[in-house]
């Protein structure tokens, strides 16, 4: 048993690639809160170890791997970088996530009623791969002729922020449980360009050889945070950490949840999270262009009465159609919110262990569903679809495999586990099983772990 | 009793959260990474018939031998060239263009200039390598005429003088381009004007004011950069 414990340790703290996800319905840790505000809770108390109490990194990408560009072959890396630009499409994209939870700590107000509250540090990034514009700066306009080049392929957003949340999961009958938790968010960094719309062209034209045109170019850049108010970039890490303590652009956010039981054996749980938004009107540097323009060169009049600078002509013509600015106005920022839900069908051996105030809950060791998992993102949504089977090994000892189906790829193969040694609750997940032989083969790097006091 | 844990949580939690906000000195984040790093480079072993020439029977008194050595050579070398098209100067001229109606005679040449900011720009003065022009010139005159284009530089300093181009009359699809290595005429990086005559060759068939008929010049500017 004891070597059962140590190699389950290990693989917790060993994992290197998970997600958050794993965690959604795996009821026996304090974090799930996290994921679903009505999440059921069978202790009095927890509190998370500073720092510790919830971890997770997360870097994906889409349309191509690390292989593709770094694989230790004979071909040069110019081959390789344009087989990749060869591959990519405009919604393929590179995803950056990781949380660090600074603290969590919850108790039991009564039988029915759990308050957990805390604050975590997120930073999140999501650039999709404007193939366009990639291969226009990279092969220049000579070999696309007639081809359009579109900026709605330009669509990146990056945040940098603290986040304070209470939440509260309640009891409301045997069968429900709700929950939810209030955040205000502390934005310390805030980067996006989104909504962009517009198009470059070179075509063959009857009044010059070619004509160059933007068409209803409308594209933005919103910052906030990169600048102060003497509009100087800010180069401080000490400036960026503490503007996620309550010192930067703040704003309110909502989780929603629930579980509800339709047997004591079948089990619904959902969550909708970080309903809520940003409003930055603090250290904002925005960047804005819109206009339409042709360009047929140089149209010599060889009007000797009034001489003309032709390419003054075309530069102040340029400036007047295609408006380029530079303002410091408020915005609206939403955050990506999350949906998730999951069916669970509990079977085997039924056990029951004691739980707060001196009740028993009952539970099987063993349990099969499926879950949803989207986040709304700039593009189009990330969906992951996820199978799974949990198994307990013991009463403190938890485990869950999982078969995910989402954008990186329809064969992510995971494991998830939580385990108790004596008041610590350890958990953590592996989700790529096959892509941990050859990391640079797989479209994406995760891991998340947690270390809580929970108080039974 | 559980009333108290939970104050004493509260209070706790509270305190951390202020300590957070006045107490926590993040001055103090200065992480320079300073790897070391130890790798085997060269080793050898020798015996004594190394340094000894059997053939001569003679002692070899040094030996030597070389090796590649590559730490430094990143294999990430993407060179990005970008090849950029861009329209130049285009007109059209109709025959009363070479007609001077108050004195009734023709006007032999006529010559138009412009600025030529395209080498301005530091980021393509720096990365070009080559530029190709491309001109395309339609002659539905009965008369020949000729096309001299010279560049300049801010002082008015030929930078670079395209070869003259005859066109013949009623040729609708003359067509020439030139090539200009940055390398082998550096110079033409300091043009900042263009200048375009176009001359009519001497004929006997006169320039018709009344009748329309047209030349159309078209050109392009390709830039080759290396990034």
């Amino acid at each position: 048993m004891k070597k059962l414990l140590l190699l389950i340790a290990l693989i917790v703290t060993g994992s290197l690639k998970s997600q958050q996800k794993l965690a959604f319905s795996f009821g026996e840790t304090p974090q799930t809160l996290l994921l679903n505000p009505g999440a059921e809770t069978n202790f009095k108390s927890h509190y998370g170890i500073p720092m510790l109490s919830d971890f997770s990194f997360n870097l994906g990408l889409t349309g191509f791997n690390l292989n593709d560009l770094f694989s230790n072959d004979s071909r040069a890396f110019r081959t390789r970088f344009e087989g990749v630009l060869n591959k990519i499409n405009s919604t393929d994209y590179i995803n950056f996530n990781t949380k660090i939870d600074v603290l969590n700590v919850g108790f039991r107000l009564d039988k029915k009623t759990y308050l957990s509250f805390g604050f975590y540090e997120e930073l999140d990034f999501i650039s999709y791969m404007p193939k366009d514009f990639i291969e226009l700066f990279y092969y220049g306009n000579e070999p696309f002729l007639n081809r359009t080049f579109s900026l709605s392929q330009v669509s990146m957003k990056g945040d940098f922020l603290g986040v304070f949340h209470a939440g509260i999961s309640k009891k409301v009958s045997e069968k429900l449980n709700i929950g939810a938790r209030v955040k205000i968010y502390s934005s310390s960094i805030n980067i996006e360009s989104l909504n962009n719309s517009g198009t470059f062209s070179s075509t063959t034209s009857n009044e010059n050889i070619i004509r160059q045109s933007l068409n209803n170019i409308n594209g933005q850049i919103r910052t906030s945070g990169i600048v102060d108010s003497d509009d100087e970039y800010v180069d401080s890490p000490n400036e960026y950490f503490s503007r996620t303590f309550l010192g930067g652009n703040l704003g309110l956010g909502l989780d929603l949840g629930l579980t509800y039981h339709f047997t004591s054996q079948l089990e619904f749980t959902a969550s909708l999270l970080d309903i809520g938004f940003v409003k930055h009107s603090k250290n904002t540097k925005n960047f804005n262009i819109d206009g339409n323009y042709t360009l047929d060169g140089l149209n010599f009049e060889y009007d000797t009465s009034s001489l003309s600078n032709y390419w003054q002509q075309v530069e102040q013509d340029f400036r007047d159609r295609v408006i380029t600015e530079q303002t410091q106005e408020a915005y609206t920022s939403w955050r990506p919110m999350k949906i998730n839900a999951a069916f669970k069908y509990s079977f085997g051996e039924k056990r029951s262990k004691s739980c707060y105030s001196k009740t028993h809950k009952q539970y099987y060791y063993n349990a099969v569903g499926f879950q949803l998992h989207n986040i709304m993102r700039p593009i189009k949504p990330q969906f992951s679809f996820t199978s799974f089977y949990e198994a307990s090994l013991s009463k403190k000892i938890h485990t869950k495999f999982t078969h995910t189906i989402n954008d990186y790829s329809s064969t992510i193969f995971g494991a998830a586990t939580s385990l108790q040694l004596g008041k610590l609750y350890v958990f953590g997940g592996l989700d790529n099983l096959l892509g941990v032989a050859d990391v640079s083969t797989a479209n994406s790097i995760a891991f998340n772990f947690g270390f809580n006091i929970v108080i039974d | 009793m559980n009333m108290y844990i939970k104050n004493l949580v509260a209070f706790f939690s509270l305190c951390f959260l202020i300590s957070c906000t006045d107490n926590l000195n993040f001055d103090e984040i200065n992480l320079n990474v300073d790897p070391i790093l130890t790798t085997p480079l060269i080793y050898f072993e020798l015996n004594q018939d190394d340094f000894y020439n059997s053939t001569t029977g003679t002692e070899i008194p040094m030996i030597t031998d070389t090796s590649d050595f590559r730490v430094f050579k990143s294999e990430i070398n993407l060179n990005v060239d970008p090849i950029l098209t861009t329209p130049l100067i285009y007109f059209e001229l109709n025959q009363d263009d070479f007609y001077n109606s108050t004195t009734g005679t023709e006007i032999p040449m006529i010559t138009d200039t412009s600025d030529f900011r395209v080498f301005k720009s530091s980021a393509i003065r720096n990365d070009v390598f080559k530029a190709v022009f491309d001109f395309e010139i339609e002659n539905r005159f009965d008369r020949s005429f000729e096309v001299n284009i010279v560049f300049f530089d801010g002082n008015d300093n030929i930078t670079r003088t395209i070869p003259s181009f005859t066109i013949v009359p009623q040729d609708l699809n003359y067509v020439a381009s030139e090539s200009i290595e940055i390398d082998a005429s550096p110079i033409f990086l300091t043009s900042r004007k263009v200048r375009v005559e176009v001359k009519l060759n001497p004929s006997t068939t006169q320039i018709d004011p009344n009748i329309y008929q047209i030349i159309k010049f078209k050109s392009t500017g390709t830039f080759h950069l290396s990034i």
